[in-house]
């Protein structure tokens, strides 16, 4: 059993039911073959930071997954290729249980620091 | 006078231990304009988290978090 971290970048030009609904789709894609989604967290819409697929905006779905084994992310990475709405994925395997996600916003006291120096 | 301050880890300084490539705002710190990797000489990194840091980058350019080369797109 491993945890996996999935990064997806979805089409911009949808609204958020359609969102949802891809969201729903690659959900129950991991858990029709009874693995399990452990969180998923969806990013606002952010510019990306070169063209894909010929557009320049995307929205970033990042995924927390439990696969039993580690052949599924083969298939899983086939599922995504084909998937028509997917831009860019980054599928990572993780050292141990993920953590609470955190928001994507550094602390703003680490910045402070760096500029005393 | 001459000026002979040494260089330290951002890493070790602020307690960092892992880096995570969704943090783009700590990436961009050790990224130049071209979106170049700034080298360990000029930074000042320890070269334990400079290899963590370049992976970050890496996988943060793939997702398109990072750019490859930033060129002016007007």
């Amino acid at each position: 059993m491993n945890y996996y971290e999935i990064l997806y970048v979805v089409n911009p030009n949808h609204g958020k039911d359609k969102i949802s609904e891809i969201i729903g789709e690659v959900n129950s894609h991991i858990e029709s073959k009874k693995h399990a989604v452990v969180d998923h967290n969806f990013w606002e819409k952010k510019a990306l930071a070169y063209p894909v697929k010929k557009q320049k905006y995307g929205n970033y779905i990042l995924l927390n997954a439990e696969f039993k084994n580690s052949d599924f992310v083969n298939e899983f990475k086939v599922f995504l290729n084909l998937h028509a709405e997917v831009l860019k994925y980054i599928i990572i395997k993780l050292d141990g249980k993920p953590e609470a996600p955190k928001e994507d916003a550094p602390s703003e006291a680490e910045d402070k620091k760096e500029e005393e120096k | 006078m001459l000026s002979s301050r040494k260089k330290s880890c951002y890493f070790k300084r602020n307690n960092i231990h892992e880096i995570d490539y969704k943090d783009t705002r700590l990436l961009n710190k050790f990224v130049n304009d071209q979106g170049k990797i700034t080298p360990r000489r000029v930074t000042g990194t320890s070269s334990k988290m400079h290899r963590k840091l370049v992976t970050a980058i890496k996988r943060a350019r793939n997702v398109a978090l990072l750019p490859f080369a930033a060129i002016d797109r007007d």
